[in-house]
């Protein structure tokens, strides 16, 4: 990465040619709708391992229940923190 | 919506990867809107209808009438 770096740094073409690459907005679209995607997916593949867990072991039905509840507050914080923002 | 970007590309006989060059976007957003598959934000719009010395509505085709109102009798 250093070295990356350092020869972006020398080299003002590729350094433009990777800041097109990083920003560019279809490309953008395509990872910001893959993230929606994962998150999507696996909260709901973990809300079905809940029922799984329930008869198994308690402790991790427990931390699996949390890190959903953590989900989901984050998800209505933020979604309330940019509706006043935007 | 559809474009004239292919045929004003190719009118002025400029490579995809120039006109990518020049609106800072990959090769590949310039495929994908010619294709049809993309559709350009204002700003990329704006940037590639300038690039043409056109109109944002000389370049970019919106389907339909946009000032057509459904409740219009």
């Amino acid at each position: 990465m250093l070295i990356r770096t350092q020869y972006l740094l020398t080299h003002p073409d590729a350094q433009r040619r990777a800041r097109i690459r990083e920003t560019d907005e279809r490309e953008v679209q395509i990872t910001q709708t893959a993230f929606r995607m994962a998150g999507i997916i696996t909260f709901f593949v973990s809300a079905a391992a809940l029922f799984i867990l329930l008869p198994l072991c308690m402790q991790a039905y427990y931390t699996l229940l949390g890190v959903l509840a953590l989900y989901a507050l984050t998800f209505l914080a933020v979604n309330f923190w940019l509706s006043k923002r935007i | 919506m559809n474009n004239r970007i292919a045929e004003l590309r190719k009118q002025r006989r400029i490579s995809q990867a120039e006109l990518a060059d020049a609106v800072e976007v990959t090769r590949q957003t310039i495929i994908s809107l010619e294709n049809g598959r993309y559709n350009a934000s204002l700003l990329l719009a704006h940037r590639i209808a300038r690039y043409f010395d056109l109109t944002i509505e000389e370049v970019f085709l919106f389907e339909g009438n946009p000032y057509e109102s459904k409740f219009q009798t």
